[in-house]
């Protein structure tokens, strides 16, 4: 599970008529917090959907450690350690939240029909394995008391953590989170922000961070990507961004360079 | 009286049931609605004759040829019809269903002719007497082996790689994708689960009544029945299948046997009209 370094190149896709992503070109360093941010409609879903083979993208391509992603589908990129979270969450609503991290682990199961048919002690073991990974998951995320509640009956905040636990089951190497803050309280973004950090300190991971609260994103990113229109308009350091005159212009409206 | 009706109603019932299991398997994790699952009964049934009659096998290996050959003919749909159809809308897909069971029956008519063929019995027909209950030990098997099949089922799905995945993509396709499930090869194990049921259910009802091309029309009762449960329920389909065999045994007795499928097609609209989400049915609100 070491840390995996992203290259997008000149990924672009059109809707129709609409242009929704541009060309857009942005290198992400392993182990590190990349944020994109932009008003809404800038392209920033869109671009998690190429890059995790949800859409196909028109021009340009995603590698992931010099392995191009771009044209496999959705199920294959998640085998190669891409993770990622849903602005809507995508979860398995009826099913527990154990069960919910459970079939998030079911790579690593390594029984078969018949192993379980025959209750081998291989399957034994590994079902052991796998509700203390889960049980270890659940706590990483603050859920371990939620465990056996439906997924479909937890709070936003924590159907989002949940998702959070599910896409580190599948043990990525890079994980994408689409607007993980949005709606979610002044005290549960603080805690959603040390978690990231965690992830990009303790396990080592490369994140893409989608996000519109500010105070997430500048607090944890090291570098930022700005769109808006589906170009990239800015990017550098939180400090740069926040003092790109173009990047101002976009969020508060008014012409670039002053006025 | 009405303990006579209730036998002879389950075993009915539990033949629907793993029809209405093989509509609902299948519906529920693709969408589709497969009108072509009885004539699959019937492909299965013919295949343990043909076996039986044209290769010599003894009956267990004719069995076990039919569910071989059944279950990669489901998946040959998906591979061959449905995944090329994938981008068709839905009704595209439901029509390609009805020609495939069309294509199934005439071909059997041609080749198989329009006689009815014997199929042996799983258990001796002679009934015998218990407790004032005529029972019938091949109806027996068929209750048996009906039960076995929903336990293993269920048991699968549990506590299974291969069920568990089914399970996600039942759920949430979008988000069993993203966990690295293949979607379509889940489809593709629908096809074939859906048709192993079908061939099952195929090979207990065709001694009870005759094998000839058209036994799939029975497969149309084990749609009423999952209609009745509700469609997206796996308990519903059972549910609705032994109440189905039980109120159409019960119509047979007390009011007249050429009433019965009537009276059993009406409970069907009854349930349409007034419970549209069946007995066990959950109305499913769609993310927008």
């Amino acid at each position: 599970m070491s840390a995996a370094a992203l290259k997008i190149e000149s990924l672009g896709i059109r809707f129709g008529g609409l242009l929704a992503l541009d060309e857009v070109s942005i290198d992400i360093a392993p182990r590190s917090i990349h944020a994109v941010i932009g008003p809404n409609g800038a392209g920033k879903s869109t671009l998690v959907n190429l890059v995790t083979g949800i859409y196909a993208p028109t021009t340009g391509r995603v590698i992931l450690d010099g392995e191009v992603l771009t044209g496999l589908p959705t199920h294959r990129i998640a085998a190669r350690g891409v993770a990622r979270t849903f602005q809507n969450t995508e979860l398995f609503t009826e099913l527990s939240a154990r069960e919910n991290v459970l079939i998030g682990l079911h790579r690593h199961l390594g029984y078969g029909l018949l192993a379980s048919t025959l209750r081998l002690p291989s399957f034994y073991r590994a079902e052991r394995d796998a509700a203390r990974r889960a049980d270890e998951l659940l706590a990483l995320v603050g859920l371990e008391a939620q465990g056996g509640t439906a997924a479909g009956d937890l709070a936003l905040g924590q159907q989002r953590r949940l998702e959070l636990a599910r896409a580190l089951a599948v043990g990525p190497r890079l994980l994408l989170l689409d607007e993980p803050a949005a709606g979610l309280r002044a005290a549960e973004a603080e805690g959603l922000s040390s978690v990231l950090l965690r992830l990009r300190d303790e396990l080592g991971l490369t994140l893409l961070l989608i996000d519109h609260v500010m105070r997430v994103v500048m607090g944890v990113s090291e570098r930022i990507t700005v769109l808006n229109y589906g170009r990239k308009l800015a990017e550098g350091t939180p400090e740069e961004v926040r003092r790109n005159p173009d990047v101002i212009a976009a969020y508060l409206g008014g012409s670039p360079h002053g006025a | 009286m009405f303990g006579q009706i209730l036998v002879s109603g389950i075993t009915a019932g539990a033949v629907y049931a793993l029809v209405a299991l093989g509509f609902v398997v299948l519906h529920r994790g693709t969408r589709v609605v497969h009108f072509g699952l009885g004539d699959q009964m019937t492909m299965s049934a013919y295949l343990v004759v043909i076996a039986q009659v044209f290769l010599d096998a003894p009956f267990a290996v004719a069995i076990l040829f039919s569910l071989v050959l059944s279950a990669g003919f489901g998946v040959a749909i998906e591979r061959g019809v449905m995944r090329p159809l994938r981008r068709a809308p839905l009704l595209v897909m439901v029509i390609a269903t009805l020609a495939i069971g069309a294509a199934l029956r005439e071909g059997l008519r041609a080749s198989m002719g329009p006689l009815p063929w014997p199929v042996p019995f799983l258990l001796t027909p002679a009934p015998f007497t218990l407790g004032g209950l005529v029972l019938v030990p091949a109806n027996l098997a068929v209750v048996g082996v009906a039960l076995a099949v929903m336990l293993s089922l269920f048991v699968a799905l549990r506590f299974t790689r291969f069920g568990r995945a089914i399970v996600a993509v039942y759920e949430n396709p979008t988000g069993a994708a993203i966990v690295g499930i293949s979607v379509p090869s889940v489809h593709a194990r629908l096809w074939g689960l859906s048709s192993v049921l079908a061939a099952i259910a195929g090979i207990l009802v065709a001694p009870l009544i005759t094998l000839s091309p058209d036994m799939g029309t029975i497969g149309i009762k084990g749609f009423a029945a999952a209609i009745l449960g509700g469609f997206n329920s796996l308990p519903g389909a059972i549910a609705g299948g032994i109440l189905l065999g039980i109120a159409e045994t019960a119509a047979g007795v007390y009011v007249s046997t050429a009433m019965k499928d009537i009276i059993s097609y009406a409970l069907l609209i009854g349930c349409v009209l007034l419970l549209p989400q069946g007995l066990f049915g959950r109305a499913e609100p769609r993310k927008v």
